[in-house]
């Protein structure tokens, strides 16, 4: 519609249909003089052109000229200011008295052509002014860097009831210390800041669920610089299917097998009591089709070395497969079963020599408590054994014994409050194979810390467990989401709808260019948690509020604008773009012009 | 008429109106005041502007009434008018010349001198008037107002309330009484949420802006205290046992209604603190004849000023103790919250001799009615030792102080065998080889006791040979030679205590202690483990005692066969081994690990196995934590979803003794019931629910299988050596 060429056809028509009327013969009309005529035709031309170019402006060159561009928390920087210059204030920028509101860049860029070099003051562009074609030369007069929470990475997805990590970066607080908060509002973790600001905290998630922590900023004398929310999604876990054969029953057993049932583990354990007697669950025949349905074989020194060659080649198959095998020790490790090892891809060093192995040590005793949650009400109850309870929650951890076994060129199943590993785990194919040395774990339920002793080996069945086939999950770029800003959702597999918090449905289109990629642009408007529904699969992320998380919001933005000026600084050379001239000359040419063809008019009809 | 009269009669006229005026504005005056003291501001002004507007309408009225009859009758009094007035007001044209020409004159009379038609001002009336509405408004104002009391006149009360104009709070008071023992004031608040003392007696009065048909407290737990009407006021009463939650019901609905926290503080148990003595267990010191005992008790509000001391009294000993209960009343000291009681006891009044217990308790009341709360103080206990425990005293530690004694034994062997050899020369043979036999069997008994420290066997039950000394060594401290015979007498009964473990050889003529355990043990059993594994002694020390001992054994076979000189230079090294073990910096208790002999693994599974097979031992699942709360807390996330709060508050029910606060979450529960849409209350109660969820135990993460190109890459770099 708005091609030029549109324009000069719709304008010649006009000054033909005018010229033609003009010159038509008229009944009872004088015929007009033909230097009038003549006049006549020659203005309709002119002003028709005259139109054509008040509409459309020839492209001209621009005075190359700076742009100066006030940005979030530009006041009171300075910069070297020629007098003459244009200064622009973004909506984000408190207005100065020599500055011009405008409502965004493009806008500003618009109205300002022939701008090659802009020079940005304060935080830098907003994510809203990022997508725009910027001019060559770009420049930054940066503000004071925030003080406050700088960096934050959320935890993934937990599972019900597992610990989880939340890592930080703090800037322009000396001695500080941070404190994660859980959605009640109790300190769960306390720590101080390294001194290049970061920090690493420790929460617990509960029920499945949405839950929002917070992460708290204390400065040197424990006054409160800046609370962020550190959102948090717990979500159901596929129960993985464990199958143990023990070489003999014992404490370990009981207690682990006592674990697996309380997690909900489908879980099948046996144990050889000597003679053909075997205890616990129907026993299991190492098949291969058997091992196929199973998800983690827990084996000990002894069932290991009692393994028959077939099945030791099913486990083997099973193994590369993807199955997890754990082999626990109850006592020293016997050569055959150090072979057998080997043989499926785990070669050991060291001894048999017992040593003593401490776990990383608690938080003080109230963190403990608010992690650890209320008790479980027992089930007949009476006060004293409540006390009991209440006393061995607190307990501490007892020493526990491990051999001095380590596998070559594994990785570190478990560490140990020194952080020296214990154990440790290959890949074998798609499987996971590890040697775990520690013979008492069960120490830390009889001493009341049940809680340790499930973190510890759910620890170490999430590192081992057969892996689940890849789902096509939700992806969203890598920063963190904020309200107002657009984000990509990626990896959409068909049509999908997003939902805010205020429950509106959004239906996100899939862009067409991002063949591969699948994503859809999608502006959350509320903090919170959003979900993308497809079909039967929704997903949750969480949207931060930019007032909530002030210095991590201006992080973001400078670091975004040191990119694109990063970007953009190797583009010097780029040719000057012509931009359309002034409109007025043309405009009032125009009018002189119709106004001196209707006079002729008018006094052609006064004259007759 | 002329324009004289006219000036005159209007004169008249505005001096009526006046004078009518001024008598009426006190009375309104007057009235305004007493409106003004009923009624308040408002209706004065109305009073006010009433009054006067009626005073104003008076004096028109009576100022109208000095009409023209009455100016013809007024000017007909003077006689200068001649009675003929009406001609005035006459029309001219209808008078005879006559009635003209007197009318003329009556003019002229008048101008020339116009009598005076105004009334005089009415004194008395204004008077009155003014002092009597003086009297009213000095009354009205200055009457005191007696507090509680009734208006004298019913105030503009509320109007009854209805669906269209709810009632609203629109004043509260809260009175609190708490409990006399307390000691706490009378506390009047307008805020209905109250912290109070447990016992507390609340007093509620409400007014509302509209009068409802009903009023009651709705408390959360289901009780229901009705509101009286006590003209506006609505009051009740009502005694905080519990905290609670409670919000203003009325009929119809109140417009705002919240709930209200009442958190009540029960009354904290006294406790009682020991002061003096220091330690629970004192041993009396020999010729102690009082023993003072001072107590502190504490309380949140106070404590009784008599307390109880339970004095016990255990005499006897061993299986055969007899009790003696004794109790005085002892007097406090001090404030209320924080008394002192102190009691200086007769031990010879209570009848404690040496070997008795005397076991003090303190038992303490606070203030609280109906019921007194108790507490005790832990007891202490004067231990009056016998004789024997005065000599057994330091038998702790007994290891480490006996060894001493014998080092000294031996020492005395060699002063002993020395002290003979000087003698040689003044002895008959026989006589000397006697005496150096009687050392010879000293060293014996002396290197058998070190046997026992090494666990080895005490040679058959080594009863000391006639000749000997009762005790293994003779250890006179007379002896010029001993360097430490100034040590207390307590050695020898270390000596003695020993002796207990000498597998029943009675040292000292007496039988074995009735009771003793030990005895009977030594007497008819065997309290040695092998001589490897029963040590009191570390490996090194132990090295160094068999070490003395060869050399004991040596001595002791010299000096038996009559040669001392022989016999010393072993019994210096003895001596210098055993000066050894007793610088060595510790003896202690080795820790014995079960040295097991290997299994004999031909043995195994060669018994009897016909009723043992494989069992199937099932294991069932913990209950999960509770899912209906979880549930709540789910829903509670997204906006749609309608929580059950029902059974939420059906569950608090049942556990609120495991909670931390569970008043908080009630209270959460209501406000999220009444405004089910508020988000902010949803947050709160989500907030309130994480406290009471329970941890899961941690599940299992699972990871996801790597994507295809990743897996190929994995399995490319497995296959690199």
């Amino acid at each position: 519609m708005t091609d030029p060429r549109w324009i000069a056809a719709a304008l010649a028509a006009i000054v033909l249909i005018g010229s033609v009327r003009l010159l038509w013969p008229r009944r009872g009309a004088s015929p007009m003089k033909g230097s009038r005529i003549a006049a006549l035709l020659v203005l309709q031309v002119a002003s028709a052109v005259l139109l054509y170019l008040t509409l459309v402006p020839p492209q001209t060159t621009g005075r190359a000229g700076q742009l100066t561009v006030l940005t979030a928390n530009a006041q009171g920087l300075r910069w070297p200011q020629v007098p003459g210059e244009t200064v622009i204030a973004l909506p984000e920028a408190t207005p100065t008295a020599d500055s011009a509101p405008t409502p965004d860049l493009a806008t500003a860029l618009r109205q300002h052509p022939g701008t090659r070099a802009l020079r940005l003051v304060g935080d830098g562009l907003p994510a809203r002014d990022r997508g725009i074609a910027l001019p060559a030369q770009l420049s930054l007069v940066p503000a004071a860097p925030p003080r406050g929470w700088v960096g934050l990475q959320p935890p993934p997805p937990s599972a019900p009831g597992a610990p989880f990590e939340v890592r930080a970066r703090a800037q322009g607080v000396t001695d500080a210390s941070a404190e994660l908060l859980d959605p009640a509002g109790l300190v769960v973790d306390r720590a101080r800041l390294a001194a290049d600001g970061r920090v690493m905290l420790r929460g617990v998630a509960r029920a499945v669920g949405r839950s929002e922590f917070s992460l708290r900023l204390l400065d040197a004398a424990q006054h409160t610089v800046e609370t962020v929310p550190v959102p948090l999604q717990t979500v159901a876990q596929p129960a993985p299917r464990v199958l143990i054969i023990a070489g003999a029953p014992g404490p370990e057993l009981k207690y682990l097998r006592r674990w697996a049932v309380d997690t909900g583990l489908s879980v099948q354990a046996q144990a050889n009591a000597g003679g053909g007697v075997s205890l616990g669950d129907a026993p299991v025949a190492l098949t291969a089709a058997r091992l196929a349905e199973t998800d983690v074989l827990i084996l000990d020194e002894r069932s290991l070395a009692a393994l028959g060659a077939g099945q030791r080649g099913a486990v083997q198959q099973a193994l590369r497969n993807g199955l997890g095998v754990l082999v626990r020790s109850t006592g020293p490790l016997p050569e055959g079963a150090r072979q057998t090892l080997r043989g499926w891809g785990l070669a050991l060093a060291g001894n048999n020599q017992a040593t003593a192995m401490a776990l990383p040590a608690d938080p003080e005793p109230a963190l403990l408590q608010a992690r650890r949650g209320p008790a479980r009400p027992a089930a007949h109850g009476t006060p004293y054994a409540e006390e009991a309870d209440g006393v061995s929650r607190h307990a501490a951890m007892p020493e526990l014994e491990q051999f001095a076994l380590r596998a070559a060129d594994a990785t570190a199943l478990l560490r140990d409050a020194r952080g020296q590993p214990v154990g440790g785990w290959r890949r074998v194919g798609q499987g996971r194979l590890a040697l775990l040395p520690v013979t008492d774990s069960y120490r830390l339920v009889l001493a009341g810390r049940d809680d340790r002793h499930a973190e510890l080996w759910s620890s170490i069945l999430a590192t081992l467990a057969r892996p689940l086939p890849g789902t096509p999950a939700l992806r969203i770029d890598d920063r963190l989401p904020w309200a107002g800003e657009r984000l990509a959702l990626c990896n959409l597999a068909g049509p999908a709808f997003a939902q805010g918090p205020d429950g509106r449905r959004v239906p996100v289109l899939v862009d067409a260019a991002t063949a591969g990629e699948r994503c859809a642009g999608y502006w959350p408007q509320q903090p919170g948690w959003h979900t993308v529904q497809q079909g039967e699969l929704s997903q949750v992320f969480y949207v931060f509020d930019a007032g909530k998380a002030a210095a991590l919001h201006r992080q973001q933005t400078r670091e975004a604008t040191a990119l694109r000026i990063g970007a953009a600084s190797n583009l010097h050379n780029i040719a000057t773009v012509s931009v359309p001239g002034p409109r007025w000359p043309w405009l009032l040419a125009f009018v002189l012009v119709a106004g001196l063809l209707w006079w002729l008019e008018r006094r052609r009809a006064a004259a007759v | 008429m002329s324009l004289s009269v006219q000036q005159a009669w209007q004169r008249a006229r505005r001096r009526r109106w006046w004078s009518s005026l001024l008598v009426g504005a006190p009375l309104a005056l007057a009235a305004t005041a007493l409106a003004l003291r009923l009624g308040g501001f408002n209706p004065a002004t109305v009073v006010l502007l009433l009054a006067l507007l009626g005073a104003v309408g008076i004096a028109t009225w009576r100022a109208r009434q000095l009409d023209r009859r009455w100016l013809v009758r007024a000017l007909d009094r003077h006689p200068a008018v001649q009675d003929s007035a009406d001609l005035l007001f006459a029309a001219p044209e209808h008078l005879n010349p006559l009635q003209q020409r007197q009318r003329a004159q009556v003019t002229r009379a008048l101008q020339a001198h116009m009598p005076e038609l105004r009334e005089r001002w009415p004194r008395r009336w204004l008077l009155s008037a003014w002092l009597g509405a003086a009297v009213v408004i000095a009354l009205a104002l200055g009457w005191p107002r007696t507090p509680g009391s009734a208006p004298l006149l019913p105030v503009i009360s509320a109007p009854a309330a209805t669906a269209a104009q709810p009632p609203q709070l629109q004043s509260s008071r809260l009175q609190i009484d708490a409990p006399a023992y307390t000691g706490q004031p009378r506390r009047v608040q307008s805020a209905l949420d109250a912290r109070l003392a447990q016992g507390s007696r609340l007093q509620w009065s409400l007014r509302f802006s509209a009068q409802p048909r009903q009023a009651a407290l709705q408390f959360l737990d289901g009780q229901r205290v009705a509101l009286l009407r006590d003209g506006e006021a609505w009051t009740t009463q009502w005694t905080a046992l519990r905290p609670a939650l409670y919000r203003v019901v009325t009929e119809p609905a109140l417009r705002d209604s919240r709930l209200y926290r009442l958190d009540v503080q029960p009354d904290q148990a006294p406790s009682v603190r020991v002061i003096v003595p220091d330690r629970s267990l004192v041993t009396a010191t020999p010729g102690q004849r009082q023993w003072a005992l001072q107590f502190e008790a504490s309380d949140d509000h106070g404590v009784a000023t008599n307390a109880q001391l339970k004095v016990t009294l255990a005499q006897g000993s061993g299986e055969n103790i007899t009790f003696r209960e004794q109790s005085f009343t002892l007097a406090g000291s001090g404030p209320a919250t924080r008394r002192r009681f102190a009691r200086s006891l007769d031990l010879a009044a209570l009848g404690a001799e040496p070997g008795n217990d005397v076991i003090a308790q303190l038992q303490v009341r606070d203030n609280r009615s109906p019921v007194a709360q108790l507490a005790q103080s832990s007891s202490v206990i004067l231990r009056l030792p016998s004789a024997e425990d005065i000599q057994g005293t330091d038998m702790e530690g007994m290891v480490k102080k006996t060894l001493p004694a014998y080092f000294r034994s031996q020492r005395q062997i060699i002063i002993d065998a020395e002290a003979l050899i000087k003698l040689r020369r003044q002895l008959p043979p026989d006589e000397f080889t006697k005496r150096a036999d009687a050392i010879g069997v000293d060293q014996r008994i002396l290197r058998l006791r070190y046997g026992q420290f090494l666990g080895e066997e005490s040679e058959g039950a080594a009863k000391p040979p006639p000749t000997s000394d009762a005790l293994p060594t003779s250890d006179t401290p007379a002896t010029t030679h001993d360097d430490d015979h100034d040590r207390d007498a307590g050695q020898a009964q270390a000596q003695t205590g020993h002796d207990d473990h000498d597998h029943g050889a009675p040292t000292d003529g007496t039988g074995p202690v009735f009771g003793s355990a030990t005895d009977v043990l030594s007497e008819y059993g065997h309290t040695h483990d092998h001589a490897e594994a029963a040590t009191l002694l570390d490996p090194k020390t132990r090295a160094t005692l068999k070490a003395a001992l060869d050399q004991m054994w040596s001595s002791e076979g010299e000096l038996r066969q009559g040669q001392p000189e022989r016999a010393l230079p072993f019994a210096y090294k003895a001596l210098g081994f055993i000066k050894e073990v007793q610088q060595a910096e510790r003896i202690y208790l080795a820790r014995v690990g079960p040295e097991l002999p290997p299994i004999d693994e031909g043995r195994r599974l060669s018994g009897e196995r016909a009723h043992i097979a494989s069992r199937n031992l099932t294991v069932a699942a913990v209950e999960a934590p509770d899912a209906s709360i979880v549930a709540v807390w789910q829903q509670l996330a997204t906006t749609g979803a309608r929580p059950d709060l029902y059974a939420l508050s059906q569950w608090l029910r049942g556990n609120e003794t495991r909670l931390a606060d569970p008043l908080s979450l009630a209270a959460a529960i209501e406000e999220l019931r009444v405004a089910p849409d508020c988000m902010a209350c949803r947050q709160t109660l989500r907030a309130q629910l994480w406290r009471a969820l329970l941890r899961p135990l941690p599940q299992v993460a699972r990871r996801t299988a790597p994507g295809r190109t990743e897996q190929a890459w994995l399995d490319a770099v497995e296959a690199t050596p």
